[in-house]
């Protein structure tokens, strides 16, 4: 006689869930809401063995004495007793029974699980855990149907992201809307696979429509073919899409061509283009100091638009001007000096010319805004930090102030209202360090939400650099490994009860499984992710399709109706 | 109330002085006795007119035969082989009180095969007695002796039936747990019953003598003082005696023929007496089963126990026969503590318990029942079922 | 234990002895026959109560060979040869006093485990539980909790040996988790006297 068979008999099956229950592992025994649930494990068919069948970051559904169905995720796993003369007298392995009998009762298995979601009666939607579930209740692994439940079908607004540990079968849905509406961040140390999971990311969303990405392609990770360290080949965003949907603008053309990169355009910035605040949060990796920075704006003043040109210039006219400024008292020779040395830098910077034939700004508002995501290839700048970041900041100023105007004429006009913009930034932490992020616009960003449809994905592997008020404002964080204390702390703050899943985050394989939570998923969850590879290739192909029908379908119905 | 023993502590003591000085007293004139014993010739003229005037008086004394009447003999071998038999019985008596009127008799017998390793053959058959002639054989209710009667009549003809197979294998000696010499004490009324037991009994021990299994009775703790009758008889001055001087035991008062005899080193046995009792030469003689009997010491040196052992003159007479009771009776008695361990099982095997009693008023209740009739026990009988101990017995 | 079929056979319901003295805790019967399987300490026997209305099952708990003068006597006696032995061995009925613990009792086919509503009354005829008796009985594990409150009985033994014959009269595929379910309701009732719990776990153990 089988414990489980006994138990569904007192327990029936819940009949709000047709599937097959899931294989039962204990009962609640205590526990609080905000501590999380006690279970006691069952002995298991193989007395003592069901602890090992465990692991943090499995999913349970305690069902409830009022048919009410809590999704929960185990937290920790420990080893219990009733008696502490188990532990000074422990039952001799080599005798079978005693050892089988204590493992049946006197010792047992405990599990913390933390209560996510509760599914009400007759209700198709979980809602968040207000109250626990009551004593005794059963626990059970949670089974596919269960799971599906919680993450939904993926659909156009759905986009699969990876499996469940140990549920090979069950799509683990990410809500892209949610996941575009606030900003999110992907973390976890290098060489988790964060670059496969953002590429992933991004191909739902892009295929989605539902936002256009900037993407700040530090290392060409997203743009053209990518190469693992095995030396696989990974096909970019620029191949999975057409040029209706994905651009490639490089910053070196030279290196992009040898490479046999596809691109659609060079980025060239004018000299005469970049403002003080452009440079001012580079201050820390050009080591600027506040006089310093304070001389910049006063050289823009004193010398207009020209100001970094006359700076970096050999010109002697452009160097005696300066030089005026500080037998005028107005600047200090060694600020100036030392300005026009850490301003080497933009010198070996190529693309920045003194003339530049298009206002580039203005084109990737334009397609961004027509729902074209770009792809900003780095190429030989991407190992500049300065560089990356200063090119982040000038366009992301840019095309920030173009969606504020744009969202401000708009009134509320739906219509008129620009396109959502999602900006992807890697080394997040250098934009959004606590010193400068009040003042720079990826601070600002990440604050007014999505107040002008523009919101963040930040890529980084440092979390704790990032300034915890921002920290606080990331919806949906997806974390791979991360094994730092201060880093596992900081992906954690600002989400309630969190605490739990400690154990989960530290825990993960080194790679291809994160742990997602936020506002894009009902509950966290830990996945492992799914393969980014031929599989999704031909999904983002046949959905292209299909979304292109159905454009032509409302195009039709349009026209009939007002025909 | 029940009885108040604090009360007869000091009378108890007072007896206890008074028994042990009898005692002594008694131990006393032994050597005497002892003394006579060895004085007494078997070819006295004098002593033989003497038992011949007694035994016109009615006179129960031991006559000597061949033997010398202060012999001693020791323990002959034992056959290697033996059947040894022994049969007792036991009886529930009428009761007027009962559910019903019915008397029953119960008979144990065991066949010890001797120098055979297997275990003995035990039977014990019931009788029950419940038809009229068998309850009221003289108009009124049987009584008890009548009974005793039967069930010793009993007690023989299973031991002749025992020995008509028995004697085929080995030797065969059948014993019973009494004298040979039946002791009726019916009333006149019973005369006609006596004579046909008697009868019976007599014919049986004719039977068994032709089947040439030889027979002893075999008693515990003899009373009996035939052999200091004799020394009485000697001891005249002529045989110028009366009845009165006959029938008492003048300086053997209180003696028995078990204390003359005390003597006996283990194994030994006395010589063979006849028993002169009128029942034995008038009775059992003319018909050729006159008793004789001899005293043998069945127990050990530290534990000495004399038994009387009764057996017919055609066993006596017949020195393998007689050999056989003697050493078959030492030989038994060495695993009965003294007595023969064949009596002690075949009187377990016939005793009656008190809870079996029971069952059978129970079968014979629910019989009466069946038939229509009422099963009361009187309240006397029910009064003394509950104040009688559970472990008492029904025994003789 | 091969050939527990054709004990079942020749065990089944003889009447074993007959009823003593009762209570509605246990019972006491005498029984004649000391066969090398009959009676058994830690055996299932079942008697008639409330004049058939139940019937009680319980374990034999002791076994008491009464006192017997005969025996005594020989044992005292030298070179005692065998036809004595045998004939107090087979012949002579020693009678045997069997205690008994009750366990439980059936009623219209249900089976109870506790005490029994009545104790069975004297003379009533005491049969050894069949196999399928012990089998149907001993499902559930409730009267384990009735040994271990006993005060009489040598209680870690005598769980020992009934859950040994319980497990006997099982297929030997269902002995060990037989065994197992007895075990766990032990450690249950036990679990603050485990060393109570080890020396009974001790004992039962599948392959003996």
């Amino acid at each position: 006689m089988k414990p489980e068979s006994e138990l569904e008999r007192i327990f029936p099956d819940n009949q709000g869930n047709s599937g097959t229950p899931g294989i039962r592992i204990g009962t609640v025994v205590g526990g609080s809401l905000s501590k999380g649930l006690v279970v006691k494990l069952d002995a298991g068919e193989l007395p003592g063995s069901m602890i090992e069948q465990l692991a943090v970051g499995r999913y349970v559904v305690v069902q409830g004495l009022t048919e009410r169905r809590f999704f929960c995720i185990v937290t920790d796993v420990a080893l219990e007793h009733t008696n502490p003369y188990v532990e000074s007298n422990p039952p001799e392995t080599t005798d079978s029974i005693m050892a089988e009998v204590y493992r049946s009762t006197l010792a047992y298995g405990k599990a913390n699980v933390a209560p996510m979601l509760v599914l009400e009666r007759d209700s198709e939607e979980p809602k968040p855990v207000k109250t626990i579930p009551a004593h005794f209740s059963v626990v059970v692994q949670a089974n596919e149907e269960d799971v599906e439940q919680v993450f939904g079908k993926a659909d156009g607004d759905h986009f699969y992201i990876g499996n469940p540990i140990e549920m090979d079968q069950v799509p683990i849905n990410v809500n892209l809307d949610r996941f575009i509406e606030r900003s999110s961040g992907v973390f976890g140390k290098s060489g988790t696979g964060k670059s496969f999971i953002t590429r992933t990311l991004l191909s739902g969303i892009v295929k989605s429509g539902k936002a256009s990405c900037l993407i700040f392609d530090m290392h060409n990770d997203y743009g053209w073919a990518i190469k693992n360290e095995h030396g696989r080949e990974y096909k970019g965003l620029q191949q999975l899409f057409d040029a209706n949907r994905v651009n490639v603008i490089t910053l070196d053309p030279e290196t992009s061509q040898a490479r046999g990169n596809r691109h659609d355009g060079a980025l060239q910035i004018p000299y005469d283009a970049i403002e003080p605040e452009d440079i001012a949060m580079l201050a820390g990796v050009l080591t600027l100091s506040e006089v310093q920075v304070n001389a910049l704006y006063f050289l823009r003043r004193r010398l207009g638009r020209k100001w970094l040109r006359k700076l970096l210039s050999n010109d002697e006219n452009d160097q005696s001007e300066l030089d005026e400024f500080v037998q005028q008292g107005d600047l200090i020779k060694g600020t100036l000096g030392a300005i026009q040395r850490k301003f080497e830098i933009f010198r070996r910077m190529g693309f920045l010319q003194t003339n530049v034939s298009e206002d580039l700004v203005e084109t990737l508002f334009q397609k961004l805004n027509s729902g074209i995501s770009i792809v900003l290839e780095f190429g030989i700048y991407g190992d500049s930090l300065p560089a990356y970041m200063f090119v982040a900041n000038y366009l992301t100023r840019r095309i920030h102030h173009r969606y504020v105007a744009t969202k401000n004429k708009a009134f509320g006009n739906q219509g008129d209202e620009p396109n959502p913009l999602m900006i992807v930034i890697e080394e997040a932490h250098k934009f959004l360090d606590p010193e400068i992020s009040q003042h720079t616009i990826f601070g600002t960003i990440a604050r007014e939400l999505r107040k002008y449809n523009v919101t963040l994905l930040v890529v980084d592997q440092r979390p704790s650099g990032i300034d915890d008020e921002v920290m606080s404002q990331i919806g949906t964080r997806v974390t791979c490994l991360l094994d730092n204390e201060s880093d596992i702390r900081a992906v954690f703050s600002g989400v309630s009860g969190a605490s739990a899943l400690r154990e989960v985050l530290a825990r993960l394989d080194t790679q291809q499984q994160a742990l997602i939570m936020g506002h894009a998923v009902p509950m966290p969850v830990v996945i492992r992710t799914r393969d980014y590879g031929p599989e999704l290739y031909e999904e983002i192909n046949q959905q292209t399709f299909q979304l292109q029908s159905d454009a032509e379908t409302v195009a039709q119905a349009k026209d009939d109706l007002f025909g | 109330m029940g009885l108040e023993l604090n009360k007869l502590s000091k009378q108890v003591n007072k007896m206890g002085t008074t028994v042990a000085s009898r005692s002594a007293e008694i131990e006393a004139r032994l050597p005497k006795a002892r003394a006579t014993l060895k004085k007494i010739t078997n070819n006295d003229p004098e002593l033989k007119k003497k038992i011949k005037r007694a035994l016109s008086m009615h006179w129960t004394g031991a006559i000597p035969t061949s033997e010398p009447v202060h012999a001693v003999f020791p323990c002959p071998k034992h056959p290697k082989r033996a059947n040894i038999a022994a049969a007792d019985g036991s009886q529930i008596y009428p009761d007027r009180h009962g559910i019903a009127i019915y008397y029953l008799i119960n008979t144990g017998s065991i066949i010890f095969r001797h120098g055979l390793d297997e275990a003995p053959i035990c039977s014990s058959y019931p009788s029950l007695f419940y038809e009229n002639h068998d309850l009221y054989p003289n108009e009124v209710l049987i009584p008890s002796s009548l009974v005793n009667a039967r069930r010793d009549i009993t007690e023989l003809r299973e031991l002749a039936q025992i020995a008509e197979k028995e004697v085929k294998t080995a030797p065969t000696l059948l014993m019973l747990d009494n004298g040979l010499l039946l002791y009726l004490g019916l009333q006149t009324a019973e005369h006609r019953q006596s004579e046909e037991i008697l009868g019976e009994y007599l014919e049986t021990l004719s039977a068994i003598e032709s089947t040439n299994a030889c027979i002893a009775g075999v008693i515990d703790r003899p009373r009996a003082a035939n052999v200091l009758r004799l020394l009485r008889l000697y001891d005249m001055e002529n045989d110028m005696f009366d009845t009165n001087v006959l029938r008492s035991l003048g300086d053997y008062s209180q003696l028995t023929d078990r204390m003359l005899f005390g003597t006996l080193q283990p194994g030994e046995r006395s010589a063979i007496f006849v028993n002169a009792s009128p029942q034995n030469l008038e009775r059992y003689l003319p018909k050729g089963q006159k008793i004789v009997f001899y005293y043998v010491n069945a127990g050990t040196r530290e534990q000495p126990v004399i038994l009387r052992v009764e057996i017919p003159e055609w066993v006596a007479n017949q020195p393998e026969q007689l050999s056989l009771t003697h050493a078959g009776v030492v030989e038994q008695a060495r695993f009965g503590d003294g007595f023969p361990y064949v009596l002690m099982r075949s009187h377990e095997l016939a005793v009656v318990s008190w809870t079996e009693r029971g069952h059978l008023d129970e079968m014979i209740g629910s019989s009466l029942h069946r038939s229509g009739l009422s099963a009361v026990v009187s309240r006397k009988a029910q009064g003394k079922q509950w104040t009688n101990s559970a472990k008492r017995r029904y025994g003789k | 234990m091969s050939d527990v079929n054709s004990e079942e056979k020749t065990n089944s319901s003889i009447p074993i002895g007959r009823m003593l003295r009762s209570d509605t805790t246990g019972f006491t019967f005498g029984c004649l026959l000391p066969e090398p399987e009959v009676p058994l300490f830690g055996d299932f026997v079942k008697a008639p109560a409330q004049q058939g209305l139940t019937e009680i099952i319980g374990i034999i708990h002791n076994i008491v060979i009464e006192d017997d003068l005969f025996v005594r006597q020989l044992i005292a006696a030298p070179e005692l040869p065998e036809a004595y032995i045998q004939d107090q061995r087979k012949n002579r009925q020693i009678p045997i006093e069997v205690s008994v613990l009750s366990v439980g009792y059936s009623s219209e086919n249900n089976i109870i485990q506790g005490l029994p509503p009545q104790p069975p009354v004297t003379l009533d005829y005491i049969k050894r539980c069949s196999l399928s008796d012990v089998i149907d009985f001993t499902n559930v594990q409730d009267y384990l909790a009735l040994i271990l409150n006993s005060k009489e009985t040598p209680v870690e033994e005598l769980i020992g040996a009934a859950l040994q014959r319980a497990s006997k009269a099982r297929p030997i595929e269902d002995r060990e988790l037989f065994l197992l379910q007895a075990g766990k309701e032990l450690a249950r009732l036990l679990s603050d006297d485990l060393s109570k719990l080890n020396s009974i776990l001790r004992r039962i153990q599948v392959n003996i």
